[in-house]
């Protein structure tokens, strides 16, 4: 992910829709998604292993402000 | 009446409660000033002016019989086009449900219904909720109430503009990557995004449930917050919605502005969030906060940890589920998109699934990383919501071109990366750049901490005042009766 093949991605694109967008949809859009793709390079060694996205609403409710007026 | 319709939800309510106005004269009022308006700032796409007065007929009798009412009783309010009521046409800004009713009423909208808020109309939006603009090639483009050849903002563009044109008290937005802070921000009025999960989105069109939130746009922190107490809070059609407790926020705006902020935290972050603002906005930024430690504010600096990849996670989790969810219709109806919506939705189909994964499984770890290093040391942090003055609509015209991106970032550059992290944040008018557009700050939360936001809003508000400034395009203090 490090350096997205932008005519890889093109490809995906077609054969995800099923039928060719014109040159320059295409292109740029390959060309978009590989900027966002580059986006990950800093993440580019970490692992998914014991990454559960879930765990996500769990810490905002860990970390939660329970700060209330009322009990002031 | 005018008067009235220029000040706040809460003293219209009071008024309402005394007697000194029916609902029904209010809400004839407010359609009034929305007809006059509609065409030049292009923010209505249907009006619900038969319904809303059956409404106001009804919260009148019961006035009369002295029953129980709820706490917007009364109070014209509109809505961007995406929030379902059954049996109506929702068009979520776009061709393609132009003529779509929907099955099913917003668990938001039954909760405003609930509280006796008086439903005015949809309004118009960015298809589909893409775009931070304002711009609509289907129902035409908002304008602006300060100058309408700026932009609005978007996606929750007519949420904005409708407020800040004193048509109506207030309005629901929704909020992905900054679709209710900067329409509020450009509009100069305050806008809420909760915390991921505080407000159910069921019956609201989806973009990114990852990410989707749901909040008020009004023009005082105390209406924002009065809107926020009704809608928050558990939902059994939303499973991802928390069923923590839901401080009240009109009651933290209140106490901020009776005892100010003596030992609150402000934080100002070193990095990221103060790079690249724009000179005008960064002077408004160190006014507001020299304002906040008169109030008795502490500013303290923040290294917070490295949120520039926030922006574009953000990015990867929106285009992978928006792309999904679009799909079928991109496949099958894809000239029906706008150049501009096609453009940003169709990167997503090229993601490969790992992407999306791994940039949802750094959620959690990235989150509580930057929970962990900022706010140990603040209570809220402390940001601009745009980094740079309002443009104009023709600057951010840029269609599909390769310059839309750099747009879309530049101009979500403050909001995106609290989204990705599902913090809640506030942002409340701090002033007005050279050109005479508004620009306000953001103020960002622990988790479901939206009670210190409005309290450090409400705060600054009542020692500032920049709401009660006028924007020149706003409904006409006495329009002419044009409906029938």
């Amino acid at each position: 992910m490090n350096h997205p093949d932008e005519a890889a991605l093109a490809r995906a694109l077609t054969d995800v829709l099923g039928f060719e967008l014109d040159e320059a949809d295409r292109d740029r859009t390959a060309a978009l998604a590989a900027a966002s793709l580059i986006a990950l390079a800093p993440f580019a060694e970490a692992s998914c292993f014991d990454r559960e996205p879930a765990q996500f609403l769990a810490i905002l409710e860990a970390e939660a402000d329970d700060w209330n007026p009322a009990d002031e | 009446m005018s008067e009235l319709l220029e000040g706040s939800l809460i003293d219209a309510s009071a008024a309402l409660d005394r007697g000194d106005v029916s609902a029904v004269e209010l809400c004839r009022a407010a359609l009034d000033r929305i007809e006059a308006s509609r065409t030049t700032l292009g923010m209505v796409i249907s009006l619900r002016a038969d319904a809303a007065l059956a409404q106001a007929e009804a919260i009148d009798r019961r006035r009369s019989t002295d029953e129980p009412l709820g706490a917007l009783a009364g109070i014209p309010l509109m809505h961007k086009d995406m929030f379902y009521r059954r049996g109506e046409v929702t068009t979520c800004g776009s061709a393609i449900r132009r003529e779509w009713r929907a099955t099913t009423t917003a668990t938001v909208v039954e909760r405003l219904d609930g509280a006796g808020a008086l439903d005015l109309g949809r309004l118009n939006m960015a298809e589909f909720a893409v775009g931070l603009t304002g711009h609509n090639v289907h129902y035409g483009d908002c304008r602006n109430p300060w100058t309408p050849a700026h932009i609005t903002g978007g996606s929750s563009s007519g949420s904005g503009a409708v407020t800040a044109a004193r048509c109506v008290f207030g309005a629901l937005g929704s909020d992905t990557g900054g679709s209710i802070r900067l329409p509020a921000t450009v509009n100069g009025v305050v806008g809420l995004k909760p915390t991921q999960t505080r407000v159910s989105r069921a019956g609201a069109m989806p973009l990114s449930p990852s990410l989707d939130c749901i909040g008020p746009l009004a023009r005082r922190v105390a209406d924002a917050a009065r809107l926020y107490d009704v809608i928050a809070g558990a939902d059994t059609r939303d499973p991802t919605s928390s069923h923590r407790t839901v401080p009240s926020a009109e009651a933290a705006c209140r106490q901020g502005a009776r005892a100010g902020l003596d030992g609150v935290r402000v934080g100002v972050a070193r990095t990221y969030f103060e790079d690249d603002l724009d000179p005008e906005v960064a002077a408004l930024l160190s006014a507001a906060r020299r304002q906040l430690e008169a109030l008795g504010a502490d500013i303290v600096e923040i290294d917070t940890t490295d949120v520039a990849a926030f922006a574009q996670l953000q990015t990867l989790l929106m285009g992978g589920e928006a792309s999904t969810l679009h799909f079928a219709w991109l496949r099958d109806r894809f000239g029906e998109y706008s150049p501009q919506v096609r453009a940003r939705l169709l990167p997503g189909l090229a993601y490969p699934a790992t992407a999306y994964r791994l940039a949802a499984s750094l959620r959690p770890d990235l989150t509580r990383a930057f929970i962990d290093a900022t706010f140990a040391r603040c209570d809220v942090l402390h940001t601009a919501t745009l980094a740079l003055p309002a443009p104009t609509l023709d600057e951010t015209r840029t269609a599909d071109g390769p310059e839309m991106a750099a747009m879309i970032m530049r101009l979500g550059r403050c909001t995106r990366p609290v989204s990705y992290l599902g913090l809640p944040a506030l942002t409340v008018p701090m002033g007005f750049t050279a050109n005479g557009l508004p620009s306000g700050c953001q103020l960002v939360g622990r988790p479901f901490g939206e009670a210190r936001l409005f309290q450090v809003a409400g705060a600054y508000e009542a020692a500032t005042g920049f709401h009660r400034q006028r924007p020149p395009f706003a409904a006409p203090l006495e329009p002419s009766r044009a409906r029938p």
